[in-house]
């Protein structure tokens, strides 16, 4: 073990090094921002109800929030939550002492936190990608460009790490699936990343020397819609995959008999995900005459399906009980098939869904999967992130709640979207009979996420602050990776000794080695 | 201090007793600059050279995008009939060549800094870093004055916009790799780099080639086929 204390109080949390500390922060501000995409969220559906007039929002005002709910919920909670969870866990599943380049990764989060900061204060000075001031729209770009490059930064970080500093013994077919999924994502999120911030330069120079070759800053949004559509939006999912491959074995008592088709699909989602290529095609008549955009999203179905069958196989082999990580693994899995399904069937060129509310239905419930398992794997690690055990019964709740409030709010705009409404709700439209109850059934989903992810919010902050959820032991779960032998939070250097594997699950294994003797 | 009595060779020279201090007994005991212990085995696969290659690969993106985009615009632009080139705005090659072949005889010259830092040879490698240093100072200079040779062409104009902001990003890419360059230099200087450990001057020359691919990208989508 390391004999460097470890820094506690801000000096802990400033001076970075410590992947722990980093995780934990980016997972803490990353629910801070999911409050202000659910809010902004919030504000889209109340106009939504009736989108043949605005009641509470002007126009420029509506788009803002619109903007501002996507960019919030997929680039300062979705990825930085994920990124957390991974910064934290990876480095100890993997069995190193430490993330590669530690002290970049503490960058990134600073970075990452100011330029999230200085993006919703472009809001407030009339910024935005629709923004009436071209010094805000500027602000906004310079930020959006700076928590690219943190989230970028951070991700090379864990990518690294997956590829460098695996113990002995750890050959890549080992690594956990968690960890194995972050390095399929992260791999493909840094590929695509970047081609949002080449986007970003172009728009940032055509908006402050007035050129609006990019359509100006009235069509900021269409050269950036891409990363919010499919197929990038199941790249951003895939992190989900890898914790619902690692919670579903534990509770089930039993190990994966055959890991290769999880490994497999895991990245095959991830490749498939890649949807930069789509940078240059906004002023595409129609996305659905891609055959590539139709191919690749039909197929990403197919193997989320594949993906499935094996977690199916796997319960089968066990009798998995529902905890809390579970559940919110299970349902978000079933929410992403869902959206993966209704992208499948929405891409179809002959359907003509593109730009209804369609495919925002089919975006919440991939996006919204995906959170519902990230909540499940904060459940899952809280143990070993503080120590203590979250809340079975109010975390079953609020994953069951999540699960519910974003199925309410997803299905009715697939039927509204099958119906023709357009996913921005401009004012003009011709509303049909019978889309008021829809969207308000869809506003009520919302409403109950919201009132779940704050019960989350609740039970981690009382978990945190009392001291009768102290975790029982190191190992709660019985789990079955790396991050499981070690003491619970670990100390700086994480391991006592330098830990060595011979499989891909060796607290599992160590554990049953043990039971076999002590039954002898 | 301890005391020692040595005898001399002679048989009959008197006996003679002297003070000595224990780092002159260890002088004594062996050469005068001792060996240098072998320095711990660099960590495989290495850290920094990864990283470097996964960071390399997104600033490759970053340009894919921008010239992808590029190209996008040109061609509707002369798909219309329109010319692709404002009036007035010329775009002579020779400067665009003389900034490859100075990049391309820097690529050289980083690798004679891994082949020297390989033979523990600090002082070829200090002189490579050197020269590639300077090399890339003087590709910054030669495209500066190509944008003084550009005619009317202004950051306003679409064209300019997307020939600067290319360019431009490129040229800060080269800065980054200069620094990275010095930095590795540096460590080097330190003795952290050594011919049993030569990742962070590998890293840097990463790096250094992946720019000049780069521009080599650049000066042929937009300097030569304009």
């Amino acid at each position: 073990m390391s004999d460097v204390a470890t820094p506690t109080g801000l000096a802990g949390v400033l001076s970075g090094g410590d992947h722990k500390a980093t995780g934990r922060l980016f997972i803490g501000f990353s629910f801070l921002f999911l409050v202000v995409a659910g809010v902004a969220g919030g504000l889209v559906g109340v106009e939504k109800y009736d989108p043949s007039d605005l009641d509470v929002l002007s126009p420029d005002s509506l788009i803002a929030a619109f903007t501002l709910h996507d960019v919030t919920a997929v680039f300062l909670f979705l990825l930085p939550l994920a990124l957390g969870l991974a910064m934290y866990v990876v480095p100890l599943q993997v069995g190193a002492a430490t993330i590669a380049f530690p002290r970049a990764a503490t960058a990134a989060f600073w970075t990452w936190l100011l330029a999230g900061g200085l993006l919703l204060a472009s809001y407030a000075i009339e910024g935005g990608p629709g923004g009436s001031d071209r010094n805000g729209v500027l602000l906004w770009l310079t930020a959006f460009g700076a928590v690219l490059v943190a989230l970028g930064v951070a991700t090379l970080c864990v990518v690294t790490t997956v590829l460098t500093l695996r113990c002995e013994g750890m050959h890549l077919e080992r690594v956990p699936l968690f960890s194995w999924s972050v390095l399929a994502a992260g791999t493909i999120w840094l590929l695509s990343l970047p081609v949002l911030i080449g986007g970003v330069i172009l728009l940032w120079l055509d908006v402050r020397y007035g050129v609006e070759l990019l359509t100006g800053q009235a069509g900021i949004y269409t050269h950036l819609v891409w990363a919010f559509l499919p197929p990038q939006l199941f790249a951003y999912a895939v992190p989900a995959l890898g914790i619902v491959g690692e919670v579903v074995p534990v509770f089930g008592r039993t190990s994966i008999a055959r890991r290769n088709p999880l490994l497999i699909t895991t990245a095959a989602v991830a490749v498939l995900g890649f949807g930069a290529w789509m940078f240059i095609l906004p002023e595409a008549p129609d996305l659905t005459d891609e055959a590539l955009f139709v191919g690749v999203n039909v197929v990403i179905l197919l193997v989320l399906l594949g993906f499935t069958g094996a977690i199916a196989g796997a319960m089968r082999r066990g009798r998995v009980s529902l905890a809390a990580p579970v559940l919110g693994g299970l349902l978000g899995l079933l929410l992403i098939l869902g959206g993966a399904a209704a992208t499948a069937f929405g891409v179809l060129p002959f359907n003509d869904l593109l730009g209804t509310t369609w495919f925002s239905g089919a975006g919440h419930m991939v996006l919204g999967g995906a959170s519902v398992v990230l909540l499940g794997g904060v459940y899952y690690w809280a143990p070993k992130i503080w120590g203590r055990v979250l809340p079975e019964g109010s975390g079953r709740l609020a994953l069951f709640a999540a699960a519910a409030g974003l199925a309410l709010l997803a299905l009715p705009d697939l039927v509204t979207g099958l119906q023709g409404q357009d996913s921005r709700l401009p004012a003009e439209q011709t509303v049909e009979s019978g889309w008021e109850i829809l969207n308000a059934v869809s506003v009520a989903g919302g409403a109950l996420l919201l009132l779940a992810v704050l019960l989350v919010l609740v039970g981690l902050a009382g978990a945190l602050a009392g001291r009768d959820r102290q975790a029982p032991d190191d190992d709660p779960w019985q789990g079955m990776t790396l991050e499981w032998a070690t003491s619970s939070p670990p100390p700086l250097g994480n391991f006592a000794e330098p830990p060595s594997v011979t499989s891909a699950t060796p607290v599992f294994d160590d554990r049953q080695a043990r039971e076999a003797e002590a039954t002898v | 201090m301890a005391t020692v009595t040595t005898e001399s060779t002679g048989p009959t020279e008197p006996t003679e007793t002297v003070t000595a201090d224990p780092l002159m007994e260890e002088l004594d005991s062996g050469p005068l600059i001792p060996e240098l212990a072998a320095p711990p085995a660099p960590a495989r696969p290495r850290v920094l050279v990864t990283g470097t290659v996964l960071g390399s690969a997104a600033a490759v993106m970053v340009f894919a995008a921008m010239l992808g985009f590029y190209l996008h615009t040109r061609a509707a632009t002369i798909a219309e009939g329109d010319d692709w080139l404002p009036q007035g705005v010329t775009m002579p090659l020779t400067p665009a060549n003389m900034a490859l072949i100075t990049l391309a005889m820097s690529a050289v010259i980083m690798q004679w800094a891994v082949y020297s830092i390989g033979n523990d040879d600090r002082r070829n490698t200090y002189i490579a870093l050197g020269l590639a240093v300077l090399m890339g100072a003087a590709y910054i200079n030669e495209i500066a004055f190509y944008y003084s040779q550009m005619g009317s062409l202004t950051v306003h104009d679409p064209v300019g916009m997307l020939i600067f902001g290319i360019s431009g990003a490129h040229l800060v890419m080269a800065g980054i790799a200069m620094l990275f360059v010095l930095l590795m230099a540096f460590k080097t200087l330190g003795g952290q780099y050594s011919a049993h450990d030569r990742e962070g001057i590998v890293a840097a020359t990463v790096f250094w080639d992946v720019m000049i691919a780069v521009y080599a990208a650049i000066w042929l989508i937009i300097f030569v086929t304009k």
